[in-house]
């Protein structure tokens, strides 16, 4: 058996997190630490992630006036409207509440644009896509549900649960939220593993999640996927 | 009458709906008073009477039960408290100032391309109102069947028209028309009752109200949590350095469709749009070639030599207050 981290770390960690994980660990360490697989239960999990929340399509509208044929309309111009795609953050805080899950809740900030294209004008407005910066929040809380067994360093999970989110429009001037749902899963990579110190576990975790939202900037129900990685640690 | 509360009747209060081919989104009716733009209301809920007198297919009691079901649907407009008394029938014409606000039939044979017409008399130094008639021509043939009647126009959407002039509204520009060989224009389509073409004989789109017009009556006359509730998008439109006089604006909400307009009424390009359901709106402005510009807007000097374009960002209405302002960019035809 290696000594818990640096073997690991040198491989697959990139300096700056290893580093910062190494000075985590260290910080906590005590001479009779002993190396062990699996992370212990009931201590807190702290994860910090990067990465992408996926766009939704929010559906089109058409300037209708009435026509002057009875029950017919007129389409003055045609929309289309969707929220893109943007770099997320995320804070993630867990406990494990037995050796198979873990009851976790997350904040997640991204900036996606909402952009509504324009086109068709009867007058002969150039087409054109309007746009605006949203902040998106997602705040959720759940449980994932660890895969397989406690005796390996690469643990896949399964997770679900519920939340609120909260979009601020630009130039904060309107804070619209709902609700939301999520599934999803992933898999979290434990490189250091200890019994005692402050830090008893540190790892990486990835994960993917499916998020379906109501409310907000879109009355209907809409999908967004998430992908996020980033440091996982235990104390 | 008390020398200072002198009443005013204007021809710049007089707004009429005219025929297809001949004759702001919302604006409120107002005038000039001592260097002062003056929006004209009705301070109380007012009383209206009926003209004792019908025309061929149409009674007195059948005209006053078609008026009453179109002032019912303004009273209908959940974000407005505007109510109104119906005080009888009368003699008394719409022509007369009397101090009776009097709907009913004239002959107006000289004013062959106006269907029917709204006059006020005001307090020029409050802008309340204090009379106001409406007059329908009855030169023309006019119906208050149930579905419509074809070739003759329907009672029952002249009047909704009209009555939002009685409140104080003016013209909307949110419709289209085309122009014919003889110089005048056809209507395509309206996005408003409050356009100020008819849209032709046996027509009974204009009973109902459309977002344009409930914003405007709603702004007028809201009620205690209107304006709480809506939000304001203000801005100029520009063309070079200039701002445009008359630019048409409309605020386009992406959600729920719904078209709501406005005019840059000053000569800076300044325009503002009351009213509008909270959240992302596309930005739209037009010159005001559908129509004559003096329909809709009676100052100098408006700019109609523009092309139509979209705002490049997507404005927000907050709730309860209004936009930062911004600069619409326009560009020569």
């Amino acid at each position: 058996m290696r000594a818990p981290g640096t073997a690991t770390l040198r491989v697959s960690v990139p300096r700056c997190v290893a580093v910062a994980v190494l000075f985590l660990f260290n910080a906590g360490a005590s001479a009779n630490a002993q190396a062990t697989i699996a992370p212990p239960i009931h201590r807190l999990e702290v994860s910090l992630g990067v990465g992408l929340v996926g766009g939704a399509d929010l559906g089109g509208q058409t300037a209708e006036e009435r026509s002057s044929s009875a029950g017919a309309t007129f389409g003055l111009f045609d929309t289309a409207t969707e929220l893109g795609s943007a770099p997320a953050f995320d804070v993630r805080l867990g406990v494990a509440i037995t050796s198979r899950f873990t009851v976790e809740g997350r904040a997640s900030l991204s900036r996606p644009e909402l952009r509504t294209s324009i086109s068709g004008d009867t007058e002969g407005a150039p087409a054109i896509t309007a746009v605006e910066s949203v902040d998106q929040y997602l705040f959720d809380g759940g449980v994932a549900v660890r895969l397989g067994g406690r005796a390996t360093r690469l643990v896949p999970f399964v997770s679900a649960g519920a939340g609120y989110h909260r979009q601020l429009h630009e130039g904060q001037t309107l804070a619209e939220g709902g609700s939301l749902f999520y599934a999803g899963g992933g898999v979290t990579r434990w490189l250091v593993v200890r019994r005692q110190g402050l830090v008893r576990a540190a790892g990486f975790r990835a994960d993917a999640r499916l998020y379906f939202l109501s409310g907000g900037i879109s009355p209907d129900t809409r999908r967004q996927a998430a992908l996020s990685g980033g440091v996982t640690l235990v104390f | 009458m008390s020398p200072a509360r002198v009443r005013l009747l204007t021809a710049l209060l007089c707004v009429a709906m005219a025929l297809p081919g001949t004759a702001e989104a919302y604006i409120h009716l107002a005038f000039e008073f001592g260097g002062k733009t003056i929006s004209i209301k009705w301070p109380t809920s007012p009383r209206w009477f009926v003209t004792d007198r019908g025309v061929a297919g149409v009674s007195a009691s059948q005209f006053q039960a078609e008026v009453e079901r179109a002032f019912a649907v303004w009273e209908a407009v959940p974000t407005s408290s505007i109510a109104f008394q119906f005080a009888g029938f009368t003699s008394a014409l719409p022509s007369e100032n009397d101090d009776l606000s009097v709907f009913g039939f004239e002959a107006e044979p000289d004013m062959d391309r106006v269907l029917a017409a709204t006059g006020f008399i005001v307090d020029v130094l409050t802008g309340d109102i204090v009379e106001s008639d409406v007059f329908f021509n009855s030169v023309f043939p006019w119906s208050v069947a149930a579905a419509g009647e074809p070739g003759r126009f329907d009672l029952r959407s002249v009047a909704t028209h009209e009555i939002g002039h009685f409140l104080g509204l003016g013209h909307s520009a949110i419709g289209e028309t085309e122009l014919r060989a003889d110089g005048t224009h056809r209507v395509l389509a309206a996005g408003t009752v409050m356009f100020p073409v008819s849209m032709g004989r046996g027509n009974v789109a204009d009973r109902t109200l459309q977002p344009d017009d409930i914003a405007g009556a709603s702004d007028l006359y809201p009620d205690g949590t209107f304006q709480a509730r809506t939000g304001i998008i203000t801005g100029r439109a520009r063309l070079a350095s200039a701002g445009v006089l008359g630019a048409h604006v409309v605020a386009f909400n992406v959600r729920t469709g719904s078209m709501i307009g406005g005019f840059a009424t000053s000569q800076d390009g300044t325009f503002r749009i009351a009213g509008l359901t909270p959240g992302p709106h596309v930005i739209r402005v037009e010159p005001l070639d559908d129509y004559d510009v003096e329909s809709f807007l009676s100052s100098p000097g408006v700019n109609v030599d523009f092309r139509a374009a979209f705002h490049p960002r997507l404005i927000v209405a907050p709730v309860g207050g209004a936009n930062a302002s911004f600069d619409v960019i326009v560009r020569p035809k």
